[in-house]
């Protein structure tokens, strides 16, 4: 098991196929006071050596969508539709099977480095068990794979580090360990659920960096998934913005930057806040209304009550994922669900204000 | 040594929790109805200002002055007089309200503190359906329970009833950190508009530089317990002088791909020095990709450049110097 | 949050803060509904109100004055006709001694929480809010931890005479330092949280933080710990009089009667089996509500 850098186009992504591909994937939670929608009919497909990345505001399904590719779920979840990794099904799968994929097939990485760390164990060990747990390597192997997991992920001078406790690590470090965690098995998607908000701004920019080159030298597909578009503009090369459990568009992300079609991609560009990107504007764009909680997933655009370009259209009936492109001039793999789509660019303050 | 116009003061503001030295040195003026930003990561102590200012914290050294009386060392039943004077909104829009109390009195009580019985049940209702409705609420939400509302419209409750006192001075402590961005912006918004029509001076705390790109004055920049640069919002967004704040500004990543993936990096490292054991000379040392031999002896003076201040060794007088964005520590683009 | 349908009408751009917020049922209306969803809080919040009615209407319920002798009638087992539940060693009537000694066990576990709670919770606040009383009320917490109960018992009767209110009082103090404890860490809860911060800053004094925020919010905590105390109580109260420590014969405690029955347990296996079920289920009755009550009032519980 050596680390050998591996040829991959990442930027064309056509060539080869998709490691994990979901389709229609739909969560629904029952709770005390009825059903709640999370996830409806997501469908996604993750290539070799690919970032993807999953944007949303909060409630908006992203994370539920995490959990789930692996069973991950409370069992107040019931998931329907399919997720193949490499052509296994994984809903529905046994817990044995879901096991075996855990950690070695597809990995996490979360929010909180420090309340997914041990505290009384040293990282050194941490890694160790999760080596041991899915391959059998003598101790003089394990703790060479585990130092070269530690350079691996930027931590400097791992010899030391190796029997550092969590509590003896700044943030970013820990994070870094959860990622050497998350790759020890040489896994070949690793999911990673907000995995810099907890970060200062100026250790994100190194995390991003090392998720970054996994992929470069591992060939790792990500699956990253953020509220913060920066992040996103920063690292993936695939966008998928979420909406009330929904995908509301999906591109390439240069595409989906220049040209979003949908109104809520639209106005999540226009209200985030960005160095430079709005100067000369002293206010920033509002999307007006709440994020939806639903029982059940209505036939109707959910963003249509707090959608500028909304019609009775909108409301009779949920716009498909559809990939309009010779009308508008769209690059290929660009889809949005949308009746009204936004056109040719720029899209900005003018035509949210109706 | 108090001027009129002068909202608030700090003079050499020192906070030591036992070893901790938190805050360790801090000096800033905001100017009535200006709005400084004071901007630092974790660890850098700028909550700890806050809250010295609202004197939830009794500064160990240094003088604190809101609207000209020094209220530093005052106890907290003197300080009631100074209450109605400053305000704070504090980041978790869920914990800032009492879950056992209706929206109209969690609004309302400070009313009811300052003012006590000089003002009747019913003018205070008054005063409170005005005040949610000044921050976009509708007077019915006075008899909801805080769980009933969204972040944003709880954080709005949190707004209303800080202005309710009309203070000279709000304290806004990472107001809008824990809201999702399309709310963050209309809460941002909100505090711009109220800002320009009361008139208010404003202390605003974050750790994101570019929230307060449409809302500051002024800016100014912590870390670990220091400041490390000073000035107008236009001079430090355009030219920082300090590496510390270039650093900042170089690593939030710009929400424009291509423009993203052409921009330098500059990697600090992740290893933050600690308050309890700060780093000798220049606290920036230790990740300042700049750093020389004296930087590591020499504690750099708080320089005037121009609008602002600077304390770093190479910066010149006329607030030019090095960028690190512009060095080969800086990452190239991949 | 809620699960409330967004409207799905096109509307005018309302601001967020304009927006209809989803409305959720009041709190109390929520704890309510949880209670009556969970069928064993139902069974045990019927069994105490059973109780508690039987208490307070004892003298009318009770078919026989508790200690009406009768000894023609002696060791009548249950079913004999006149006395449901038979007859002791003097010939009184079981179920009217049962009954008249639950309504005494009530009795004392509620004196012994009231006490518990009139000392435990003003301490508990102190401790909890003022720094400087912190080490103090701590120590007088470990002093009262560490003095055993039973002493504390047998003093208080040794003094004061044994009594049902004697008995409560000892079963009481030694109450005390789980309130204090317990109010003490939610208080050091509370007093962290932005809400208490906020209204310090808007020049509240240390009163009006602690009766306005500290303690309705408390509120819950500590009735969830008065619904366990109760039973501690009642089991207390039956140790003491057993011991011959509380109420004393004649009256009719669940205690007494199980002490004296365990001369005639293989004669009249009743006498001791009836007042000890008594005593079980009324003491599983108030934990198994207290249990329902804190997972009711669990904002976890209601997955937000």
């Amino acid at each position: 098991m050596t680390i050998t850098p591996l040829e991959v186009d990442h930027r064309s992504g056509s060539g080869s196929g998709s490691i994990l591909e979901v389709r229609d994937l739909t969560v629904t939670f029952t709770t005390e006071s009825g059903t709640v929608s999370a996830v409806d009919h997501i469908s996604l497909d993750l290539r070799e050596g690919e970032i993807v990345g999953i944007v949303g505001e909060s409630g908006c399904g992203k994370s539920v969508t995490a959990m789930s590719l692996s069973g991950l779920l409370p069992r107040s979840a019931r998931t329907a539709g399919s997720v193949r990794l490499h052509g296994t099904e994984l809903i529905g799968a046994k817990e044995p099977v879901l096991r075996a994929v855990r950690g070695r097939d597809i990995a996490y990485i979360f929010q909180e480095p420090m309340s997914s760390l041990n505290p009384v164990l040293t990282v050194g060990r941490q890694i160790s068990e999760v080596l041991q747990v899915h391959e059998r390597l003598s101790r003089k192997l394990t703790r060479d794979r585990v130092i070269e997991l530690l350079t691996l992920v930027g931590i400097p001078s791992p010899l030391q580090r190796i029997d550092n406790y969590p509590h003896q690590l700044s943030g970013g470090m820990r994070q870094r360990v959860m990622i050497a965690m998350a790759v020890a098995c040489d896994p070949k998607v690793l999911v990673a659920d907000e995995p810099t908000t907890a970060l200062d701004v100026t250790v994100q920019a190194g995390i991003l960096d090392i998720l970054r080159e996994l992929r470069d030298r591992l060939g790792t597909a990500i699956l990253i998934i953020t509220h913060d578009l920066g992040v996103i503009a920063d690292i993936a090369d695939r966008v998928v913005v979420m909406y009330a459990g929904r995908v509301v568009e999906s591109a390439p992300v240069d595409e989906l930057f220049a040209r979003p079609q949908h109104h809520y991609t639209a106005g999540l560009l226009a209200a985030s806040p960005a160095p430079g990107r709005h100067a000369g504007t002293d206010r920033l764009q509002e999307i007006p209304g709440l994020v939806p909680v639903l029982a059940v997933q209505p036939d109707a655009c959910t963003f249509a009550p707090r959608c500028p370009a909304a019609d009775a259209q909108c409301l009779g009936s949920a716009p498909p994922l559809t990939s309009d492109q010779n009308a508008l001039g769209l690059l290929p793999g660009h889809a949005f669900a949308c009746w009204h789509p936004c056109g040719k660019p720029p899209t900005s303050a003018k035509e949210l204000k109706p | 040594m108090s001027e009129p116009d002068i909202a608030l003061q700090l003079e050499d503001l020192v906070m030591h929790f036992g070893a901790v030295r938190a805050v360790d040195g801090v000096s800033l003026t905001i100017r009535q109805g200006q709005v400084l930003a004071l901007v630092g990561e974790s660890g850098s102590g700028k909550s700890t200002v806050g809250r010295c200012i609202v004197r939830l914290l009794e500064p160990t050294s240094g003088v604190v002055r809101i609207a000209g009386a020094d209220v530093t060392h005052l106890s907290r039943r003197q300080m009631r007089q100074y209450s109605k004077n400053v305000s704070i909104v504090f980041q978790d829009p869920g914990g800032s309200l009492d879950p056992r109390m209706l929206v109209g009195d969690v609004v309302g009580e400070p009313l009811r503190l300052q003012e006590g019985r000089r003002m009747s049940r019913r003018d205070r209702a008054a005063r409170v359906s005005e005040e949610l409705g000044r921050v976009g609420l509708r007077p019915e939400v006075a008899r909801r329970y805080p769980h009933e509302l969204s972040g944003g419209q709880r954080q709005r409750v949190s707004i209303a009833r800080a202005l309710i006192s009309s203070p000279t001075l709000l304290v806004a402590d990472e107001p809008t950190s824990a809201l999702d961005v399309s709310v963050q912006a209309s809460v941002l918004n909100l505090l711009a508009d109220l800002q320009h029509d009361i008139g208010f001076a404003c202390l605003f705390i974050t750790h994101d530089l570019s929230a307060v790109e449409y809302l500051a004055d002024d800016v100014a920049v912590m870390y670990l317990g220091q400041l490390s640069e000073t000035g107008s919002r236009e001079r430090v967004f355009a030219h920082p002088a300090h590496p510390y704040t270039q650093s900042l500004l170089a690593a939030a990543p710009i929400a424009d791909p291509p423009v993203q993936r052409a921009r330098s990096r500059v990697l600090l490292g992740d290893d933050l020095p600690s308050a309890l054991d700060p780093p000798s000379g220049c606290r920036f040392h230790t990740r300042c990709p700049l750093a020389f031999d004296r930087c590591a002896t020499e504690v750099p003076a708080l320089l005037a450049i121009g609008d602002g201040t600077a304390s770093c060794h190479l910066v010149h007088a006329d607030g030019t110097g090095p960028d690190v964005r512009l060095t080969q520590n800086a990452r190239s683009p991949a | 949050m809620s699960t409330t349908e967004a409207p799905l009408t096109p509307g005018p751009s309302v601001a967020d803060g304009d927006a209809d917020a989803p409305r959720e049922v009041g709190r109390r209306r929520r704890i309510v509904r949880r209670l009556i969803g969970n069928p064993l809080a139902v069974i045990s919040f019927a069994v105490l109100l059973v109780a508690v009615v039987v208490a307070v209407f004892a003298p009318w319920i009770a078919p026989y004055s508790p200690e009406q002798t009768d000894f023609a009638r002696t060791f009548a087992p249950p079913g004999t006709s006149g006395h449901l539940l038979g007859t002791d060693d003097l010939g009184r009537d079981v179920l009217s001694r049962l009954i008249l000694g639950s309504r005494a066990s009530l009795e004392v576990g509620l004196l012994a929480v009231a006490t518990a709670l009139v000392v435990g919770v003003p301490l508990g606040l102190a401790s909890g809010y003022f720094r400087s009383l912190d080490a103090v009320i701590s120590r007088f917490t470990d002093l009262l931890l560490a003095f055993p109960f039973l002493i504390l018992a047998v003093g208080l009767a040794a003094i004061r005479g044994a009594s049902l209110g004697n008995a409560a009082v000892a079963i009481g103090i030694a109450q005390i330092p789980g309130f204090i404890r317990l109010v003490r860490s939610e208080t050091l809860r509370l007093k962290s949280l932005d809400f208490v911060t906020a209204s310090i800053v808007d020049g509240a004094g240390d009163l009006w933080v602690l009766g306005k925020h500290v303690l309705p919010n408390a509120t819950s905590v500590i009735l969830v710990q008065a619904t366990v105390a109760i039973p501690a109580a009642i089991l207390g109260e039956a140790v003491l009089s057993f011991l011959g420590l509380g109420i004393q014969p004649p009256d009719p405690s669940l205690g007494t009667m199980l002490a004296t029955a365990q001369q005639f347990a293989a004669r009249a296996p009743w006498t001791a089996i009836l007042p000890g079920v008594t005593i079980m289920v009324l003491v599983l009755a108030f934990n198994i509500f207290g249990d329902s009550l804190r997972d009711a009032l669990d904002p976890k519980g209601s997955r937000s």
